[in-house]
């Protein structure tokens, strides 16, 4: 027999579960789909305080919506980005900009660093690359890039077109590239992957 | 877009290690703070006992005799035990007939059987070294 009955089931069937009182359906939403939630909002926002309460508050909003939510019709997993976004939007709005200070800087490492520390480097490279970026931009280029999701789907989370969602991704990337193809050099990268 | 693929336009190419490692850095753990919070928002949403999931939410015989089959090692696994059980029945049903009757004549005395000694008391005698 499966380890985890609830494991197999699909989302439709757990928020079913969980609307009718089911606390065991309540966990197998929380184990599949909190990580997610936790990763994006903190590559939205850059802390992990913050995104911490984010992914709560989109949690909150997933029991709240179970009762009335229609199978069939949507992704939980695009709703969810949806919501992540929306929240992060709304706080980056009330914080105006992030103080300079708040920004992650690149790990200021010299030549000769270990292979095992260089993906280590661009991905806090990246990170702070990517908080430099308009909201929307950087949602865009997370989304492509990161999550991997067709641009259909990035649409459908974003409430843009198509050719919105390539505009805003191919803008984030030139500015990306701006930021950190430069320091590839500096940093005396021995890419093997290119 | 797959993962897997590098954008064609010189930017995306460009970035793709920066993309690459931050994707195989994964999604991060929620700290059991985190995890007790939200299931206990979802306990205040719906505080009611838990019930079974209904029937027609639970796995169907195709789902449970697959987590059967992975549990024994998958379809090559099965089909070996297969195997094996359908030659131990062959086995049992199609016994050499002659074999059979040649022991029940010998252990009921009803054949016309003679035991001969192939080997003499003088053979074993000069084997040990007696002779």
């Amino acid at each position: 027999m499966p380890r985890d009955t609830f494991a197999e089931l699909p989302d439709d069937a757990l928020l079913r579960a969980y609307a009718a009182g089911d606390g065991q359906a309540a966990r197998a939403l929380t184990a599949r789909h909190l990580p997610r939630v936790l990763t994006h909002a903190r590559r939205l926002l850059g802390q992990q305080a913050e995104a911490e309460d984010v992914a709560q508050e989109a949690m909150l909003r997933l029991w709240r919506m179970a009762p009335d939510w229609r199978p069939g019709e949507a992704k939980l997993s695009t709703w969810l980005y949806r919501v992540v976004a929306n929240l992060c939007l709304d706080r980056l709005r009330r914080a105006r900009a992030l103080p300079l200070e708040a920004v992650p800087e690149p790990l200021d490492t010299g030549p000769g660093v270990v292979r095992a520390l260089q993906d280590a480097t661009r991905v806090d490279a990246l990170h702070g690359a990517l908080m430099r970026l308009p909201g929307r931009q950087r949602e865009a280029v997370v989304l492509r890039h990161i999550e991997g999701l067709g641009n259909d789907e990035i649409a459908a989370i974003m409430g843009v077109s198509v050719e919105a969602v390539e505009s805003l991704t191919a803008r984030g990337k030139r500015a990306l590239a701006a930021q950190l193809v430069g320091q590839r050099d500096e940093l005396g990268y021995e890419d093997d992957r290119d | 877009m797959k993962m897997t693929e590098i954008d064609k336009d010189k930017d995306g190419a460009a970035l793709e290690p920066w993309f690459a490692a931050m994707r195989e850095a994964g999604n991060a753990a929620p700290g059991d703070d985190l995890v007790a919070r939200v299931l206990a928002d979802a306990g205040e949403r719906h505080p009611l006992p838990a019930l079974a999931i209904r029937r027609s939410d639970r796995p169907g015989w195709r789902v449970r005799l697959r987590a059967v089959m992975d549990e024994l090692g998958g379809w090559p696994a099965v089909a070996g035990l297969a195997t094996s059980a359908l030659a131990g029945v062959w086995i049992g049903v199609a016994a050499p007939d002659p074999l059979t009757s040649l022991t029940q004549e010998y252990l009921d005395g009803s054949g016309e059987m003679g035991v001969v000694d192939v080997l003499t008391a003088e053979f074993f005698a000069a084997d040990e070294g007696a002779l």
